[in-house]
């Protein structure tokens, strides 16, 4: 009797210094909008910049790799490949990856030039996947997008741990993505990273 | 009477068929079990575009001023709503039948037999769905990824919710006479063009500038139909987990 109430309290007790430390570590609503925001500046000042696809993806790159959890997403990407590779070729895999996701979006970003109107949303708790914010766009030539960000600090700051645009999920189409391309190339490791370094 | 019970015997099958696809893997985005099956109605699939579709589409935008465009979509849209008034119904979701019966009402009368839309002015817009969401909202599951020769990427589920629309379809039922028949036919062709011109930037980059085009639609078609079962909004419950692995 007396064991199971110590058990118990003890219990509790453990249960309370947890539910404490959770409450220090997740992330709030207003830390996830500010985050996007931030994002969402950076993005328009590169936008507003002349230039093209080429020109553009160094500094989206630069963006990406602070405001995203880019290795996280190349090693989500790379799926069951990731544990075929050494720790050397994760290493260069995910620059790689950096490089090739800064030029696939640098080209998709041109369809955004002009002067596009963006708003935050609304924003929705995913549990420990983060907040999802939404951010829609109105584009110049009068189109609508529909676009969220999934925000996360498990990697223990702040990040954009995905980018969603009319229910397409970047993280999920990558994954996707690379996987073919893995297949394609006969499961070889060092081509795939040589062709994604290679991507212009 | 005979048409309710085709309904009925189309839905039973639709529910057995759809109970038959595969369970997905973990870390797999949708159950492929009939891939190679699937590939080779794809390449088939694709190729038509090439030839014909494609070509026609872009025919289509070169003569076809962009007024009349706007006016030919009007039309296909309007002409679609008592499929999507019906559907609302079997949803249970009554506002989004009234609105959809109202737009109908409305674009009839003052918008020109559906030619212009002022319903859309009206707060009366235009609350797509179809027999496929229909039968996700009555808990049938996606089922295993399909795609259909002529109609291209859809799912076990989806497949028997296109051919449960096409019985919705008012011109599905034309039938005075041959002239009738060839113009229903026709409009139904010209919609197929319209559409695949509309989209043509999408299309084309799924198509022709992805290495596997064949994954691509089918990563773009799965979100997108999702998207749309989870009311337009994006399921919490489908996004990725970076950290679970």
């Amino acid at each position: 009797m007396k064991i199971t109430r110590r058990i118990l309290l003890t219990g509790a007790a453990a249960i309370a210094v947890m539910g404490s430390a959770n409450t220090a570590l997740a992330l709030s609503e207003s830390d996830a909008k500010d985050h996007v925001s931030k994002t969402l500046d950076d993005l328009l000042a590169l936008l507003r910049t002349p230039g093209n696809a080429t020109s553009r993806a160094p500094r989206l790159r630069q963006i990406m790799e602070t405001r995203a959890n880019v290795p996280q997403l190349a090693k989500f990407s790379a799926g069951r490949v990731w544990r075929e590779m050494s720790g050397d070729q994760q290493s260069r895999f995910v620059d790689a990856f950096s490089h090739f996701i800064s030029i696939t979006y640098a080209r998709r970003f041109d369809e955004y030039s002009g002067d596009p109107k963006i708003a935050l949303g609304r924003s929705r708790d995913a549990g420990r996947k983060g907040w999802l914010v939404e951010t829609p766009i109105n584009l110049p030539n009068g189109e609508k997008a529909a676009v969220e960000w999934l925000v996360s600090d498990r990697a223990g700051s702040t990040q954009v741990v995905d980018l969603i645009v009319e229910g397409i999920s970047m993280a999920v189409t990558q994954r996707e993505e690379i996987g073919v391309k893995f297949k394609q190339r006969g499961n070889d490791v060092e081509a795939l990273i040589k062709d994604l370094k290679a991507a212009i | 009477m005979r048409t309710t019970t085709g309904i009925a015997m189309v839905m039973t099958v639709g529910l057995t068929v759809a109970a038959c696809g595969g369970a997905r893997q973990q870390g797999e985005l949708v159950a492929d079990p009939y891939e190679s099956l699937n590939r080779g109605i794809h390449s088939a699939n694709k190729g038509l575009d090439q030839a014909v579709l494609r070509p026609a589409a872009q025919g289509y935008d070169l003569v076809t001023p962009s007024l009349f465009q706007h006016i030919f979509g009007n039309v296909f849209s309007h002409l679609s709503l008592p499929g999507v008034f019906v559907n609302h119904l079997l949803q249970g979701d009554g506002e989004d039948a009234l609105v959809t019966i109202g737009r109908f009402a409305v674009n009839t009368v003052v918008g020109a037999g559906g030619t212009l839309d002022p319903a859309t002015e009206f707060s009366l817009p235009r609350e797509n769905t179809d027999f496929g969401i229909t039968l996700a909202t009555w808990g049938v599951d996606e089922g295993a990824y399909l795609e259909l020769p002529l109609f291209g990427p859809s799912t076990t589920r989806d497949a028997v919710g296109t051919l449960v629309d096409m019985a919705f379809q008012p011109t599905t039922y034309v039938t005075g006479g041959v002239e009738v028949t060839i113009a229903s036919a026709t409009v139904s062709a010209v919609e197929i063009v319209h559409n695949r011109n509309r989209n043509a930037a999408l299309i084309d980059d799924l198509l022709y500038n992805s290495e596997d085009s064949y994954v691509s639609l089918r990563t773009g078609y799965i979100q997108n139909r999702r998207r749309r079962v989870s009311d337009g909004e994006t399921d919490l419950d489908e996004l990725p987990d970076l950290f679970s692995e």
